[in-house]
C-alpha cells in the first residue's frame, strides 16, 4: 500500500513536469501552421545590433518565412534614444518594437503607441502563461506586447581574486552576509592603505538594491500588497543601509556615487579598469566575449543572486521579465500580416538570439543550454572565458523562480524618485533611513496623485 | 621713466599671462588627453603627455561608419551656412525697411519684432516639436536651420547702423528713378559689410554650436552634428575618454584657426552687439 | 491733387515696407509668434503629443485643466528647486563674470605685450562648442580627474571630492564652467567701451593728482556704466535658459541639486512626455525673465550713467 502511495505520489509530482512538456509541444505548433507564406516588409527596430545576434536571428526567421523583408534598426536605449523610437512611431516608421525594462513599455502603452493585440490573441489561442509564465503585462486589460525576453541575476566573480582570497568553491547558495564577507576578502590594498581594487560592486543602476526585497517577495519591489510604496519596508531599508556601509564605511563595494558621477558602467569596472573583483551586473555575459574592448586575462566565475537567510525562495534565481516585444504599425496595412507573423516568431524562437548580446529568453519552449554556445559559440570556446559549470548552474535558469512587476501605479515617477533619494543615501548626503523616509513620503504622494 | 613703465607693463602682462594660462589649461589637458589611449586618462600616475602619441583617435572618431565626425561636419556646415546667409538676407530686408522706409505700422511691428530678443527659444520648444514633427521636419536638417532665419538682434543692430547711413545717397538715387529695391541691394546693401561681417560671426558661433535643438530634433546618426557627436561619445557604452577627447578637440581647433585668421571680424562682431545695445 | 499724389505714395511705401519686411515677418509668425502662443494655451491643458493619432481630431487628446498645471508647479520640488538652483548660478556667475571681465579687459585696455595672442586665450572658450567643454569639464571634476588630483596633491583635501554628484558640491563645476565660458563676451563687449572712454578725461585726473585706482572707479566705472547694464541684462537672460553646461552634467546623476528650469522643461517635456505641464513651466520661466528684465531697468536709473 505505501509502495503503491509513494508511486501515486512521485508521479503526481512529475505530473507537472509532463504538463509543461506537453505545453511545450503544443507551444511549437501554434506558430508555423500555414502562415509561412506571408510577404512583405517590415522595420524592426531593437536595442541591439547585427553582431549582437540580431543578424543571425534574422537570418533564422528567413529561413522558415523567406518572404518577408526585416529591416533591422538598432537605438540606443537611453532617454535620447527612446524619445527618437517614440517620434519615429509617429511617423510610422516602427513595425515591430523591442524595448527594455518596464517603464519604458509602460509609457508607450499609455500614449498607445502599439497596436492593441488583445484579439488576435484570442482568436488564435496564445496562451500568455504557457508561452511566457506570465499574463501580468497589461494596460486597462489589453494586451500590447509579449514579455518575451529576460534578465537573469547573478554574481559575476574575476576567478583570479576568488582563489587569491582562498574562498574556496563557488557557492550554490549565499547570503548578503557571505557575499559581503567575501567582497571584503577580495578587496585588494594599495601601500598606503587606499582601496586599490575593491571586493564587490553593484550594478550601475540606482535600484539593485530593491531586488534585495524583490528576491524575498518575487515581485514589484517598489510596492507593498497595499498599493502604497515598499521604501518603508525594514528589509529595503536594511538593504540600502548595507549597501551604503559596504561603499561608504567599509569601502568594499565600487561606489555608486562613481558610477553615477563619472558615467562608468559596472562591465568597464570589472572588466577594463578591474577595480573591482565581483560584480552584480546581469548582462556582464554580454561582454565578456568580446575581446576587442574588454580582453581580460581572468576567467569569470558565477554565484547566484544572493538570499537574506538561507533556505528561503530565491525570486531572483530564475528570469525575469525584461523585455518586451509588440506591434507599432497600423493593422490596416498591407504588412500587418507580416510584422504579426514576425512577432510571434520572434517572441517565441527568436528570442534564444537574445542570449547572444547577455539577455535571457523567456519562452518557455526554449531549448535549454543554448545560451553558452550563442555566446561563446562552443563549451570549449567558452571555457576560456568563464567557468562553465557555475555558468550553467547560475546563468539563465528559467526554470528556478523569477521576479517580476506588474504594479505600474505611477510608475516612472517613482522609479525616478527611487534614482534620486537613493543617491542621496549613497552619497551620504543623507542617512538611508532619512533618505527612504523622505523617498516613502514622496513616492506615496505620486501614487496617490495617479490613483 | 621707460624703464619703470617698461617694468609695469611686463608685470601687468605677467598677470595677464598667468590667467590666461589657467584658462587654456583645461583645452591643453583636452589635446593631451585626445592623443593618449583611453586607459591612460585617469591612469592613476597620471601625466600630461601621451606616452605613445595616438594620432589614430583622429582617424577613429573622423571615419566611424556610425557616427562619423566628417558627416557631422558637413552637417553643421549645411546648418551654418544656410542659416547664417538667409538670416543676413532677411534682416538686412527687414533693417531697410525700418530705416527708410516710411510704410504704415512700422513702429508696431518693430516693436513685436524687439519684444522677441526677450524671450528665449527654449521657451517655444514643445510647440516647434509639435509643429516640426506635423509638417514633417522631424529628423531634418531644416528643423535647426529654419529658426535661425529670424534673428530680432541682427534686425535690431542692422537697422541703427541704416540709419546711421545719409537720406542724400537715397534722394540722390531716387532722383534717378531708382526704386527700394535698387537702392537696397545696389547703393546701401554695400556700404553695411562691415555690419554683415560682425553678425555673420555672431550667427556663425550660434549655429556652430548649437546643443539643444540637434539634441531634439535630429535624432538619426546620419543626421548628427559636432554636438551630437560629442555627446554620443559621452554616452556611449564604452566610455572611450580618448576618443570622447579627440571628438571635442576637432569640434574646437577649427574654429581656434578660423578666430587667430579673422580676430578682428570676431572681436568687432561681438563688440558691435554690445555697444549699440 | 496733392494729397492723392501723397496717399498713392503712402501706398507705394506700404507695398515696399511690407515687402521688404516679409520674409522677417513670415518666419516670425510661424516660428516665434504661433509657437508662442501654442505654449501658452497649452499651458493650462494636459497634454500627450505622443497619443495624437489624427491633427484633424486634435481636440480629443487635449484637456483643459485651467491652472492645474500652475498649481502642480508650485508643488514640484524638483522644478522649484531647480529654479532655485537657476538664481544661484545667475547670481554668482553674472557677477563674477562681469566683475573678472572688466578687470581683464582694463589690464589688456593698456599696455602690455601679446596683447592679440592673450585674448585669444580669453576668447577660445566663448567661441567652442558648450557640450565639447563640458566634457572637458565634466572629466576634469571627476573623481579620479585633475581638480582631485591637484587638490590632493597641495594637500587641501584628504580623499577625492565628488564633485558631479555631491548635492553641497554638484554646482560649483556648473559655475565654473559658465564663468570660463562667457568671460572672453563680457571681455570683449568691455574692451570696446572703454575705448570709447575719452583719454582726456584721464589726462584731467592725473593732472589733479588721482591714483590709477581711483581713475578706475571715479571714471572708468560710471563712463562704462550703459555697458554694465547691456551685459547685466544679456547675462541674466542667457543664465535663465541655461541648459547645455548643465545638461552634461545631470546627465545619469538622478540628483536635483544641479538641475536647471529648462533642463527641467526638456526633461518633462521630452523624458515624461508631459507636453501640457512642460509648457507651462516654459511659461514660468518666461515670467521670472520679463520680472528681471523689468527689475532692471527700472533700477537702471540708480546708477547707469549715460
Amino acid at each position: 500500500m505505501k509502495k503503491v502511495l509513494c508511486l501515486l505520489l512521485a508521479a503526481l509530482m512529475l505530473l507537472p513536469t509532463l504538463a509543461a512538456f506537453a505545453e511545450g509541444e503544443d507551444i511549437t505548433s501554434w506558430i508555423l501552421e500555414d502562415d509561412t507564406s506571408i510577404s512583405g516588409e517590415i522595420s524592426f527596430w531593437m536595442p541591439f545590433k547585427g553582431s549582437q545576434g540580431m543578424d543571425a536571428l534574422i537570418a533564422d526567421f528567413n529561413s522558415i518565412y523567406p518572404n518577408i523583408k526585416v529591416n533591422l534598426n538598432t537605438y540606443n536605449n537611453n532617454s535620447d534614444g527612446n524619445l527618437s523610437v517614440n517620434t519615429s512611431i509617429l511617423a510610422g516608421e516602427v513595425d515591430v518594437l523591442a524595448s527594455f525594462g518596464l517603464s519604458n513599455a509602460y509609457k508607450r502603452w499609455e500614449a498607445g503607441l502599439y497596436v492593441d493585440l488583445t484579439d488576435l490573441v484570442e482568436e488564435e489561442g496564445i496562451d500568455l502563461v504557457a508561452n511566457w509564465g506570465s499574463d501580468a503585462f497589461k494596460y486597462d486589460d489589453c494586451i500590447y506586447t509579449f514579455p518575451c525576453g529576460g534578465l537573469s541575476y547573478y554574481v559575476a566573480i574575476n576567478m583570479n581574486a576568488w582563489n587569491a582570497a582562498g574562498l574556496g568553491e563557488l557557492p550554490t547558495e549565499w547570503t548578503w552576509d557571505d557575499y559581503f564577507a567575501a567582497s571584503k576578502a577580495m578587496t585588494e590594498y594599495n601601500e598606503d592603505g587606499t582601496v586599490k581594487v575593491y571586493g564587490g560592486s553593484s550594478y550601475h543602476s540606482q535600484n539593485y538594491y530593491t531586488y534585495v526585497y524583490g528576491s524575498l517577495v518575487g515581485k514589484n519591489a517598489y510596492y507593498d500588497e497595499d498599493g502604497t510604496c515598499s521604501f518603508d519596508n525594514p528589509v529595503i531599508i536594511k538593504a540600502l543601509q548595507d549597501e551604503y556601509n559596504a561603499e561608504i564605511v567599509d569601502k568594499i563595494w565600487f561606489p555608486k556615487s562613481i558610477y553615477r558621477g563619472d558615467n562608468l558602467q559596472s562591465q568597464q569596472t570589472f572588466l577594463v579598469e578591474r577595480t573591482c573583483n565581483s560584480s552584480l551586473t546581469p548582462n556582464m555575459v554580454r561582454f565578456l566575449p568580446d575581446t576587442a574592448n574588454y580582453g581580460v586575462d581572468f576567467i569569470t566565475g558565477f554565484a547566484p543572486w544572493p538570499v537574506i537567510e538561507k533556505g528561503q525562495t530565491n525570486y531572483m534565481s530564475g528570469v525575469s521579465p525584461f523585455s518586451h516585444a509588440g506591434i507599432c504599425m497600423d493593422p490596416d496595412d498591407e504588412d500587418f500580416p507580416a510584422a504579426w507573423a514576425f512577432l510571434k516568431w520572434y517572441s517565441t524562437y527568436g528570442v534564444k538570439y537574445l542570449a547572444a548580446a547577455g539577455h535571457q529568453p523567456n519562452w518557455k519552449g526554449t531549448e535549454a543550454g543554448s545560451a553558452l554556445s550563442l555566446l561563446f559559440g562552443s563549451e570549449e570556446e567558452a571555457a576560456k572565458f568563464v567557468d562553465v559549470e557555475s555558468f550553467k548552474r547560475v546563468v539563465g535558469v528559467s526554470t528556478n523562480p523569477s521576479y517580476y512587476e506588474d504594479e505600474l501605479t505611477a510608475y516612472s515617477k517613482v522609479n525616478s524618485l527611487m534614482a534620486e533619494y537613493t543617491m542621496y543615501a549613497l552619497n551620504d548626503v543623507m542617512s538611508p533611513e532619512e533618505a527612504l523616509a523622505e523617498l516613502t513620503k514622496l513616492a506615496d504622494e505620486a501614487i496617490a496623485a495617479e490613483r | 621713466m621707460k624703464k619703470r613703465e617698461f617694468a609695469i607693463t611686463l608685470v601687468k602682462t605677467l598677470i595677464i599671462a598667468v590667467f590666461a594660462l589657467a584658462f587654456l589649461l583645461p583645452l591643453i589637458w583636452m589635446v593631451t588627453s585626445s592623443l593618449k589611449n583611453t586607459n591612460e586618462v585617469f591612469a592613476g600616475n597620471w601625466q600630461w603627455l601621451p606616452r605613445e602619441w595616438k594620432w589614430g583617435n583622429y582617424a577613429a572618431v573622423w571615419t566611424d561608419p556610425d557616427v562619423s565626425m566628417f558627416k557631422a561636419y558637413l552637417n553643421t556646415a549645411f546648418i551654418t551656412v544656410i542659416g547664417t546667409v538667409v538670416q543676413l538676407i532677411i534682416s538686412s530686408m527687414a533693417a531697410y525697411a525700418f530705416a527708410k522706409v516710411r510704410f504704415q505700422g512700422k513702429q508696431v511691428v518693430f516693436v513685436l519684432f524687439l519684444a522677441t530678443m526677450m524671450m528665449p527659444t527654449e521657451v517655444t520648444i514643445v510647440p516647434r516639436f509639435i509643429l516640426f514633427k506635423t509638417v514633417g521636419l522631424y529628423n531634418n536638417l531644416w528643423a535647426i536651420i529654419l529658426p535661425h532665419f529670424f534673428n530680432a538682434t541682427a534686425i535690431f543692430l542692422l537697422r541703427q547702423f541704416y540709419i546711421g547711413l545719409p537720406d542724400d545717397l537715397m534722394e540722390a538715387a531716387k532722383i534717378d528713378g531708382a526704386g527700394h529695391l535698387r537702392i537696397f541691394g545696389q547703393i546701401l546693401l554695400p556700404l553695411t559689410k562691415a555690419s554683415l561681417i560682425s553678425l555673420m560671426v555672431l550667427s556663425f558661433i550660434s549655429c556652430w554650436n548649437e546643443y539643444m535643438a540637434p539634441l531634439i530634433f535630429l535624432i538619426k546618426k546620419p543626421l548628427y552634428t559636432i554636438s551630437q557627436v560629442i555627446r554620443w561619445y559621452m554616452l556611449d557604452d564604452l566610455q572611450r575618454y580618448d576618443l570622447n577627447m579627440a571628438a571635442a578637440t576637432s569640434a574646437i581647433i577649427p574654429v581656434v584657426i578660423l578666430f587667430i585668421f579673422c580676430q578682428r571680424y570676431f572681436v568687432e562682431g561681438i563688440a558691435t552687439s554690445g555697444v549699440k545695445g | 491733387m496733392a494729397r492723392k499724389y501723397r496717399n498713392q505714395n503712402q501706398i507705394k511705401e506700404n507695398i515696399a515696407g511690407y515687402a521688404f519686411v516679409m520674409p522677417a515677418l513670415v518666419t516670425y509668425v510661424l516660428l516665434i509668434a504661433f509657437p508662442f502662443f501654442l505654449t501658452l494655451i497649452l499651458s493650462f491643458t494636459e497634454f500627450n503629443f505622443l497619443k495624437v493619432r489624427s491633427l484633424a481630431k486634435l481636440g480629443k487628446y487635449i484637456s483643459w485643466i485651467g491652472l492645474d498645471n500652475f498649481r502642480a508647479i508650485l508643488r514640484d520640488r524638483r522644478f522649484m528647486q531647480s529654479i532655485s538652483n537657476t538664481f544661484v548660478y545667475a547670481f554668482t556667475t553674472v557677477p563674477a563674470s562681469i566683475v573678472l571681465g572688466l578687470v581683464i579687459a582694463y589690464l589688456l585696455n593698456g599696455r602690455v605685450f601679446c596683447k592679440k595672442p592673450l585674448r585669444l586665450a580669453f576668447f577660445i572658450p566663448y567661441i567652442s562648442s558648450i557640450v565639447a567643454l563640458g566634457a572637458v569639464f565634466k572629466f576634469l571634476f571627476r573623481e579620479d580627474g585633475l581638480v582631485n588630483r591637484a587638490l590632493m596633491g597641495l594637500g587641501w583635501i584628504a580623499e577625492p571630492w565628488k564633485w558631479t554628484v555631491e548635492p553641497s558640491l554638484s554646482k560649483i563645476p556648473i559655475i565654473f564652467l559658465v564663468i570660463w565660458t562667457s568671460l572672453g563676451y563680457v571681455m570683449i563687449i568691455y574692451m570696446a567701451a572703454l575705448q570709447n572712454v575719452p583719454r582726456s578725461l584721464y589726462e584731467a585726473a592725473t593732472i589733479d593728482g588721482a591714483s590709477g585706482f581711483q581713475q578706475f572707479t571715479r571714471i572708468t566705472l560710471p563712463m562704462v556704466s550703459p555697458t554694465t547694464f547691456y551685459l547685466v541684462i544679456v547675462r541674466l537672460i542667457a543664465i535663465f535658459k541655461i541648459f547645455g553646461s548643465v545638461n552634461v552634467f545631470t546627465m545619469g546623476s538622478s540628483i536635483a541639486s544641479n538641475t536647471s528650469i529648462v533642463q527641467e522643461i526638456y526633461s518633462s517635456a521630452f523624458s515624461d512626455y508631459a507636453h501640457g505641464y512642460a509648457s507651462a513651466q516654459s511659461v514660468v520661466l518666461l515670467l521670472i525673465i520679463i520680472l528681471f528684465t523689468a527689475i532692471n531697468f527700472g533700477g537702471q536709473k540708480k546708477w547707469v550713467h549715460y
